[in-house]
């Protein structure tokens, strides 16, 4: 933790010293090495719930500060790395990791390759989720971009393929494609789900506690199609994936294993963008299924969608709207499995209405203010109200970004 | 009369936000071949889709800051406004999938880096068109 903490200050440090240099932008040292970084800090205050940490409290564990480190080598080949510390409540803890780190050989414009650890290309804007500034609202749609499943659909060490392809008057079409490994943490929101769900069968079955649960990440693959029609500003995407990881825990004087499968996750994708306004809107579903203790645990497959409006008001003044929903299981929306175990309905659905403002007082620094009201209590809501979670619950977030 | 006032301001407001004209020229080394480009091409050599010249090149890309020119090119050619072009490549260099083009300060800026690479395009006014660079056709 000290240690972590002391590499955190340390990278801190470093970015405001850059950042201080003036002019505050990106760093081209020579023709070849370019240097460019961010940082957040956000507040989050929630009542009725408590939202990836002790939100009801009021938390300032909600920031993201990277490095980012580029070089064109050739015309075919760039070698890049970003360095990454955030805290999001119960996970993170400001460690520094290697967010991507990747060599891209790009033998044409319709193929190239990255090899290392490469972001994953689901729905449109999860390999921009870690950088704040890029969206109008704090967090990412939660019905597809649940932040208790980030460690496993972020990055993976391994390769993807790309490129694209021109399909003459109709249009664009760009593809990815990847497999690789995850670095799983033990602080993330799966395993903390796995640990809360092998705790529960193993009291079931009369074993032992639960406790040093770690998690080992066997595959993920996956791709995604983005086709750009000629009409502008119109994106349409869809994309895939599935990663299956094992878990092995310490049951008091014998061992325990599990196993969970988060498979054919599929987002469907459209964006239209003009000078003013945006308007975003993606639809999911995917298939969760576990077994715990020898016990086989399905989650069924889950389905969400949302839809986002932004509109500017100003050149710098933009206002957001967000309606985003998910049921943990498409074939039981009213929640009755849940109910079934002695559980609330509510935990079966999850319904986020939300309303932001962000301002861009200029190209690097911004703030975003926004309130969300919340019906239901899924995705992993549980392990952040251990005492019992609420139906209606709402979060109110301030966070401001810089990056140069 | 005041309504009448009041539902014109209004209007006015829905109106796309008015940008200086600047008639500008895409440029590039007098040494490359290439005479003419179609729009949607210039597009997708800005965007990063197209990175390669028809000789198996790599394509230089050189922006220009903030300005009329800029902004002209940018919703013209691109058709997006100054700040969702910056946020495109935020997005490409922050997820890995790509570098920004450099940026030069001016026209005469543009021009110096476009006579010194033979790889690179850029665009500039087009009453500053001189013989150090070629004006691309745009078809």
């Amino acid at each position: 933790m000290k240690r972590s903490l002391s590499t955190f200050y340390i990278l801190l440090i470093g970015l405001i010293s850059l950042a201080a240099i003036p002019p505050c932008h990106a760093f081209d040292l020579g023709e070849h090495l370019s240097i460019n970084g961010f940082l957040s800090q956000g507040y989050i205050k929630s009542s009725g719930n408590n939202f990836l940490g002790d939100s009801q409290d009021g938390s300032f564990q909600l920031n993201e500060f990277a490095l980012t480190l580029n070089s064109a080598v050739t015309d075919n080949l760039r070698l890049g790395l970003q360095l990454l510390s955030r805290d999001a409540g119960a996970e993170g803890n400001n460690d520094v990791l290697i967010d991507w780190a990747m060599a891209d050989y790009r033998w044409h414009d319709w193929l190239g390759m990255r090899f290392g650890k490469v972001k994953l290309p689901i729905g449109l804007y999860n390999q921009g989720r870690d950088s704040d500034f890029l969206r109008p609202m704090v967090f990412l749609p939660q019905s597809i971009y649940d932040e208790n499943k980030r460690t496993l659909v972020v990055a993976a060490v391994g390769g993807s393929l790309y490129g694209n392809f021109s399909l003459g008057r109709s249009g664009d079409l760009e593809y990815q494609a990847y497999y690789g490994r995850v670095d799983f943490r033990g602080d993330s929101g799966q395993a903390r789900g796995m640990e809360q769900l092998a705790t529960r069968i193993a009291q079931m079955k009369h074993l032992g506690a639960v406790t040093d649960i770690e998690a080992d990440n066997r595959y993920v693959y996956g791709g995604s199609l983005v086709y750009t029609p000629p009409f502008d500003g119109l994106r349409f995407g869809v994309s895939y994936f599935t990663g299956q990881t094992d878990f092995d825990f310490d049951l008091g004087a014998a061992r325990g294993d599990a196993q969970g499968t988060m498979k054919d996750f599929v987002v469907l994708s459209m964006e239209y963008s003009a000078q003013k306004w945006t308007v975003a809107a993606e639809y999911t579903e995917q298939t969760g299924d576990r077994e715990v203790l020898g016990s086989d645990i399905p989650d069924g497959r889950s389905q969400g969608y949302y839809v986002q409006l932004c509109y500017h008001l100003l050149d710098q003044l933009g206002a957001s709207v967000l309606y985003d929903v998910f049921y943990a299981d498409k074939y039981d929306r009213d929640g009755s499995s849940f109910v079934a175990q002695g559980q609330p309905d509510f935990l079966g659905w999850r319904k986020d209405l939300g309303v932001g403002l962000h301002w861009e007082i200029n190209s690097q620094w911004l703030i975003k203010a926004e309130y969300h009201m919340v019906d239901g209590a899924a995705l992993q809501l549980p392990i952040f109200n251990p005492e019992g979670v609420e139906r209606d619950w709402s979060y109110f977030v301030l966070k401001t970004s810089f990056n140069f | 009369m005041l309504p009448n006032r009041l539902i014109l301001i209004f209007l006015l407001t829905l109106l796309p936000t008015a940008v200086a004209a600047a008639d500008f020229a895409v440029v590039v080394n007098k040494e490359n071949p290439v005479e003419t480009l179609d729009r949607n091409e210039v597009k997708k050599i800005f965007l990063g889709r197209k990175t390669f010249w028809p000789n198996g090149q790599g394509i230089d890309v050189v922006l220009q800051a903030d300005g009329e020119v800029h902004q002209s090119f940018v919703l013209e050619i691109l058709h997006k406004s100054p700040r969702q072009f910056q946020m495109y490549w935020k997005l490409a260099l922050f997820s890995g999938t790509g570098i920004p083009p450099k940026q030069q300060p001016d026209d005469q800026a543009v021009k110096a880096a476009v006579s010194a690479d033979p790889k690179m395009i850029g665009y500039i006014d087009i009453r500053q068109l001189d013989d150090t660079i070629k004006k691309i056709q745009l078809k």
